[in-house]
């Protein structure tokens, strides 16, 4: 119990960007059973509060095929449908078209309460996947550019980068959106941690902290041109 | 509480014991987000009554009616393309079939009472307002501390948050924003006025002159906006080399 009091303590200290959290996590016996508890513990509070959210808007939005299928009747009444609509072919082919572009918006804007559900062991998973993985990248970074830490430390204190995904709680209230408050507040937190646990100076903490991003970003990138490259290799071809 | 907002106001005139005052009160950057909070929930109040009075309200014809032939009005008056009268009867015509589709799409029922689900959207969309402030607040920050460490200043992340929270203070400013004519004016004097404390507030806290500072404040948004373009400009050409 005192295990989970004292990293729920150091979570809210690093949450506030208090150095001294930072410095008592690298110092601890144990930092990466500390971080952990302290990750479950955020996710699993973050999943069950989202749930409810979930369950709120859903309960509050409006079906959404009813709406579909409101705005098609009235699209066939419409007078450039009128004259469209005379060729059978130009129907079927809208028809196929405007199910397909319902079926993305209701996969992509609606949420159903069994994915709701899933969440709650989903978040917690997603949490501490992303922290292990980041905190792996951005230590290789940070012995790199001369820190002093282990991997240990570095994970420990990582994990209180994790706090402020407790403002994630506040999707208990539905239709609640923080845009990017929780990434900026975590990176904010990463870069204390880095800089605490491995002795860096400002300069080097900050590019410890945004070089995995920035490796992450390239890959996409790099990616996403190999994926365009391929496409225009298909339409020219085509 | 009255020392409280006595030295808040003395900010809004840049005097610097004020800045002083602020900078001394325990758990700053834990004052800094309560500001933000508030004054953010504050100026945004009005703006979420009539949100929350709009979502409650059933729609009527005549509103929407009229709501959709303002909007129809600035298309035709600006938009080239729907300057042809062909196309204008067309749009007309097509009106009539928008109405009464988007009184019938908003009479669709959710499972909970309409009071309910507009109060939810209506104090969701209000406190992400908030949520967003406080995101802001927190990534320019990070920009202008980045700036103010390579002019030759610096300060401690949360002391520094505390401190340019004071920014948000002519927001409150915002609050008359619904108000016709006078309403945007304010708001847009009470921006300029926030960027001003923000530069004195990062002159304190940092050390750095006014010159300094308050390119420290401003150049991260020059920053962003030319990176912003370059992004797009690096975007177009490629899509112009491949295809």
């Amino acid at each position: 119990m005192d295990s989970i009091v004292g990293s729920l303590r150091l979570g809210w200290e690093a949450l506030l960007l208090k150095d001294e959290a930072y410095e008592r996590m690298r110092d601890a016996a144990d930092p990466v059973v500390k971080g952990l508890i302290l990750i479950v513990i955020v996710g699993l509070a973050v999943g069950l509060l989202a749930f409810v959210g979930d369950v709120m808007e859903w309960a509050t939005t409006p079906n959404l095929a009813e709406i579909k299928d409101t705005v098609f009747a009235y699209l066939t009444q419409m007078p450039w449908w009128q004259e469209a609509a005379r060729n059978t072919e130009f129907a079927q082919i809208f028809q196929g078209w405007y199910d397909f572009g319902w079926d993305i918006a209701s996969a992509l804007g609606t949420l159903s309460i069994g994915e709701a559900a899933a969440g709650i062991i989903l978040i917690p998973l997603g949490l501490i996947f992303r922290w292990l993985l980041y905190g792996l990248v951005a230590y290789l970074f940070a012995r790199w550019l001369g820190g002093t830490a282990n991997l240990s430390e570095t994970l420990g204190v990582l994990a209180l980068a994790v706090a402020p995904q407790a403002l994630n709680m506040l999707t208990v209230f539905p239709y609640v959106e923080l845009g990017g408050l929780v990434a900026a507040w975590g990176l904010l937190c990463a870069y204390l941690g880095l800089k605490t646990a491995h002795n860096l100076s400002w300069y080097r903490a900050l590019w410890a902290t945004l070089l995995p991003f920035i490796l992450a970003f390239v890959l996409l990138a790099l990616v996403a041109c190999l994926g365009s490259v391929i496409l225009a290799v298909l339409v020219r071809g085509g | 509480m009255a020392n409280l907002a006595n030295v808040l106001l003395r900010t809004l005139i840049l005097d610097a014991k004020a800045y002083q005052d602020w900078r001394e009160r325990p758990n700053l950057f834990l004052r800094g987000i309560a500001l933000i909070v508030v004054v953010t929930l504050v100026a945004s109040l009005i703006s979420f009554a009539v949100n929350l009075v709009n979502r409650v309200q059933p729609v009527t014809p005549a509103e929407v009616d009229q709501e959709i032939r303002d909007a129809m009005e600035m298309q035709f008056q600006w938009n080239p393309a729907w300057q042809d009268p062909q196309m204008r009867q067309m749009m007309e015509q097509t009106l009539d079939v928008i109405v009464p589709m988007v009184v019938e799409i908003s009479r669709i029922r959710a499972p909970l009472p309409q009071g309910v689900s507009g109060f939810f959207q209506a104090a969701g969309n209000w406190l992400s307002g908030a949520a967003g402030a406080l995101g802001g607040w927190l990534f320019y920050g990070a920009l202008v501390l980045f700036t103010v460490n390579l002019l030759g200043g610096g300060a401690r992340l949360r002391e520094f948050y505390g401190m340019v929270a004071l920014y948000a203070i002519p927001g409150l400013l915002a609050f008359f924003q619904p108000v016709d004519c006078i309403g945007p004016l304010l708001a847009f004097v009470g921006t300029i006025w926030g960027i001003v404390v923000y530069v004195k507030a990062t002159s304190e806290v940092t050390g750095l002159d006014g010159v300094r500072s308050t390119i420290a404040v401003l150049a991260p948004a020059v920053a962003l906006v030319f990176l912003a373009f370059l992004v797009v400009l690096a975007w177009v050409l490629w899509l112009v080399i491949i295809f």
